[in-house]
């Protein structure tokens, strides 16, 4: 490369980055100097391509694997398996003193001297109760509807 | 979310707005995917970088300054996974050359391509990506930064945890030895 204007200094006039002195010394020189012209112009043609490289398409797959990633770390924590009493109280949108009531009929099982509940069979013990429940109201309409056709009857 | 900076964005995220981050994900990816592609030979290498900056800004996003420096900051982290990459490369080569590992020794380095004989085949942007592959380490990473949109010598300067005057000099020569590389002059800087 021509040994006149270094390197440097021809990235920094492109960058126009020089004081105003040494710019124009420096375009005094490129006027007249055909080889420094050409290297400033592979120089603009290198800055071009980098610029190009810089704007590279990200592949696809790339960009679901990470969003995947990210998108599973943002994710709530799965829920505990076992509950405290609190805790079911809280799942079943009653105070620890109601859940006490019921506490007899609760599949609880006692670890290290604490009493402690399996999610899943406080959701199977909250079935059976909907299972009773409904058949409960079905018994009971239907003894007011005999009461009823019977009082017709008569 | 658009109208809203990376900071106000990373303030939402960390008041609890999950889905901020994403907008912020969808917003730099871009740039974070450039830069190590140009940093590292291989894309799925790039790819893997991608994720792990955004995984760990996500757990360091306490962290962060609230600086209005977003970008940066992010792809310090992706400088850093980049460095540590290649440094784990280098030592994985080293290993090879002990002799103990020869035949995957040469499969490896047929995986990176000789320079000069794939430059005569490759577009103007491989030709690029393999002119950087041959500058010294440090300016392959200033201007893998300075190619990206929007970066000025400020926010490289603060990627690099350099001095502003250093990375100005390290671009430029840097900008030099790529395009005497580009025109086969390899007694430029």
């Amino acid at each position: 490369m021509h040994p006149e204007i270094p390197c440097e200094d021809l990235a920094a006039y492109l960058d126009a980055d020089l004081d105003v002195d040494r710019r124009r010394e420096l375009d005094g020189h490129l006027a007249a100097c055909q080889a420094c012209q050409e290297r400033l112009a592979t120089l603009r043609r290198a800055d071009t391509g980098l610029r190009m490289l810089g704007r590279a398409a990200v592949p696809a797959q790339a960009v679901l694997r990470a969003y995947q990633a990210v998108s599973a770390e943002l994710a709530p924590p799965p829920p505990a398996e076992v509950l405290m009493l609190e805790q079911a109280a809280a799942m079943l949108q009653v105070t620890p003193r109601e859940l006490a009531e019921v506490m007899d009929e609760l599949p609880l099982f006692e670890i290290a001297g604490q009493l402690r509940i399996r999610r899943a069979r406080l959701l199977e013990w909250v079935q059976q109760r909907e299972r009773n429940y409904s058949r409960q109201r079905s018994e009971s309409w239907a003894a007011r509807a005999a009461a009823g056709v019977g009082k017709g009857v008569a | 979310m658009d109208e809203l900076s990376d900071d106000d964005l990373m303030r939402l995220f960390c008041d609890g707005h999950k889905e901020a981050f994403g907008a912020l994900f969808a917003r730099h990816h871009g740039c974070v995917y450039g830069f190590a592609r140009m940093m590292l030979h291989r894309p799925e290498a790039a790819a893997d970088v991608l994720q792990e900056t955004f995984l760990a800004a996500l757990r360091g996003a306490e962290r962060y300054l609230g600086d209005g420096r977003f970008r940066p900051w992010l792809l310090r982290i992706a400088r850093n996974l980049c460095v540590n990459r290649l440094q784990a490369e280098r030592a994985l080569r080293a290993v090879m050359s002990a002799g103990r590992m020869g035949m995957d020794q040469e499969r490896w380095a047929s995986r990176e391509p000789t320079p000069a004989a794939a430059a005569e085949q490759a577009d103007e942007r491989e030709r690029i990506r393999l002119a950087m592959a041959e500058l010294p380490e440090r300016q392959r990473e200033a201007l893998a930064l300075y190619a990206l949109r929007e970066m000025t010598y400020q926010d490289i300067a603060e990627a690099m945890e350099a001095p502003l005057n250093t990375v100005k000099t390290l671009i430029r020569r840097a900008r030099a030895g790529l395009a005497a590389k580009l025109t086969g002059d390899h007694d430029a800087p």
